[in-house]
């Protein structure tokens, strides 16, 4: 969290993190340049631009499934939260990887002709009515386009001047750019003589960015159900579950009708409601914890205080407020949403209970 | 903010909190420690599968050091030098032409056409196929050899239907390794573009492999209705003429159809 604006908040995790990524795409490189070459016998060497355009093109399609797959890898096992707190980072880096071999590529197979690079990329080849002929270029050209976009506004200051919900919109951008990517090699490195066992890794791919989605879904899905706010005779209060359903210092969410999610927090004896959506990025407030006081985002650790949903001083970020009350041991939530940042008294609750 | 110094341990990695600005919970960073690795380590086999999976670019290359060859120039469908026998060379040589970059020769070699020339340049050679770059000097007249010599009246061998692949002759020669291929199209439609002369790629049973430059059915430079059709498996019909050691295939871009 910063009442600044900083180019890059470094912390020890995030010096990790980075370090881990920059060392896995040196050590990929390296293996890709110096150690498959001693399994291979051709009979002669592959043009060198060539290997660095194959090199760069296969880690940035390896790097953005990996940053796919951190979200719901994330959901369906919270110890991985941690591989998504600097994951924008993670999507500045593929950028660079998916630019180095566009260049490589705008160099080498679109240069050394009157012709400009981009007037050839854009219009050498325009079969677009063809399936296997189409200009599959402009797919990667696309997801370039995208995860640049991304990149560029990757800081908080864009997620603040954007507001979170069109900055998250912006961001859901990487489905397009990863389906674009796919297409891509779907329809150019794989059609060029380059055998099953290549299919079968970028298939994989594919199908363990789909799996984990999926799964990760009909987790939500199933959670949803079995939490959902049940309506009661006492209208507009809706039952929010049990207190013994809340573990201390921990939350739990709770879907209401319209599809909003309200977290509900127990700390010490007391119950407070918030929205489940972190004012940064949306992050899931209900899976975070009390830290020191404070409903902290499991996501990038953004901290409210329960009794307002105001971030503590200097901090400004505010999430809208519920009321709640007890039914003997059932707590009732009032799905009407409290302005951001609206005081609400805790329910205390009794030790009986 | 939080002034507590680490994320919330809980017991086991699976209760452990993570706090970025925080350090991290004792056991969660042993869970990534061992993680992390296995997870960098299936995307590094993944890239070793494609690195190592690579097909085989072939044995074409440059030839150096530039020499210089003597012959008539044909200009139709692509300018090709027919080189003067020789004690190597009995039959002599055609050769297509092409030069730096993704370019022709027509302009260089027009003026010249069906002349004796002397042309400076190296070779491109792939197993027994080769052509002519030009280089320095590229292209001049010369006097005609004592012997007699002339173009090689064409032979027309009939019509087939032959299924390959549309190549510019430069890359797929060894300009570029490979040079051939649905990643390479944008290349060799640009070579093609740019005058290169357009081959097409056939392979029988046995795997050997043959050149044919391409040509319409009046003989001319076929490249600008077929450019759709580089680099992808196609079958066309047409009259197959040896001019030489050259085959030349007069197709009716009509009849090519993507396998």
């Amino acid at each position: 969290m910063s009442v600044s604006y900083r180019p890059v908040m470094w912390n020890r995790n995030k010096l990790i993190y980075d370090a881990v990524l920059v060392l896995g795409v040196a050590v990929y490189l390296l293996a890709f340049f110096q150690l498959a070459p001693l399994w291979i016998d051709h009979t002669s060497s592959t043009t060198p631009n060539i290997v660095r355009m194959r090199a760069f093109g296969s880690c940035a399609i390896l790097m953005l499934t990996l940053i796919l797959c951190i979200g719901p890898l994330a959901r369906l096992d919270r110890r991985f939260l941690p591989l998504l707190y600097n994951r924008r980072h993670f999507g500045v880096l593929c950028f660079i990887v998916a630019l180095t071999h566009a260049r490589e590529v705008a160099a080498f197979y679109h240069g050394f002709s009157p012709t400009d690079p981009w007037v050839s990329i854009l219009g050498t080849n325009t079969a677009y009515g063809s399936f296997l002929g189409f200009p599959f270029e402009i797919l990667g050209l696309t997801a370039l386009v995208i995860l640049f976009v991304m990149a560029v506004t990757s800081h908080d200051f864009w997620l603040s001047f954007l507001t979170p919900r069109v900055w998250k919109a912006l961001h859901m951008g990487v489905y397009l750019a990863y389906g674009a990517a796919v297409m891509h090699v779907v329809l150019g490195a794989m059609q060029g003589d380059r055998g099953i066992a290549f299919a079968v890794v970028v298939a994989l791919c594919f199908g363990l960015v789909i799996g984990l989605h999926v799964a990760a879904g009909r987790r939500e899905w199933a959670k949803d159900r079995a939490g959902a706010a049940a309506p009661t005779d006492d209208a507009p209060w809706v039952q929010a579950g049990r207190v013994a359903d809340v573990p201390v210092d921990r939350g739990i969410v709770v879907p209401l009708a319209g599809g909003e999610r309200v977290a509900i927090f127990r700390y010490g004896d007391k119950l407070s409601a918030l929205s489940n959506l972190c004012a940064h990025q949306n992050g899931p407030l209900g899976e975070g914890r009390i830290v020191d006081g404070c409903v902290t985002c499991p996501w990038h650790g953004f901290q409210y205080r329960p009794e307002d949903g105001c971030s503590p001083p200097p901090f400004t970020e505010k999430v809208p407020t519920y009321r709640l009350k007890l039914d003997g041991d059932r707590i009732l939530l009032d799905p009407r949403a409290l302005p951001a940042g609206t005081p609400v008294d805790p329910v205390h609750v009794p030790e009986s209970v | 903010m939080a002034d507590k110094s680490t994320g919330t341990e809980g017991r086991g990695s699976r209760n452990a909190f993570f706090v970025g600005y925080l350090k991290m919970p004792r056991a969660l960073g042993l869970f990534l420690s061992y993680a992390v690795p296995m997870i960098a380590a299936a995307a590094l086999g993944a890239g070793l599968v494609m690195a190592t999976t690579q097909p085989d670019p072939g044995a074409g290359r440059y030839q150096g050091p530039a020499t210089t060859l003597t012959g008539i120039i044909e200009m139709e469908p692509h300018p090709v030098l027919y080189t003067v026998p020789d004690d190597d060379h009995p039959q002599g040589r055609a050769l297509a032409l092409t030069r730096f970059g993704k370019n022709g020769v027509v302009p260089q070699a027009a003026p010249l056409a069906g002349q004796f020339v002397d042309v400076t340049g190296v070779y491109l050679i792939r197993d027994e196929f080769a052509m002519f770059e030009l280089r320095r000097t590229g292209i001049v007249a010369a006097e005609a050899p004592p012997d007699a010599f002339a173009l090689p009246e064409p032979e027309d061998l009939g019509e087939f239907t032959l299924s390959g692949e549309i190549v510019d002759s430069k890359c797929c020669l060894g300009s570029m390794r490979p040079g051939v291929g649905k990643p390479h199209m944008a290349c060799a439609q640009l070579c093609l573009i740019g005058g290169v002369p357009a081959m097409f790629q056939i392979m029988d049973e046995a795997g050997e492999e043959t050149l044919l430059l391409l040509a319409d059915a009046e003989g001319r430079d076929v490249s600008s209705q077929i450019l759709d059709y580089v680099s992808l498996g196609v079958e066309m019909t047409g009259q197959v003429e040896r001019r030489g050691p050259m085959l030349v295939f007069r197709i009716d871009p009509e009849t090519i159809r993507v396998l």
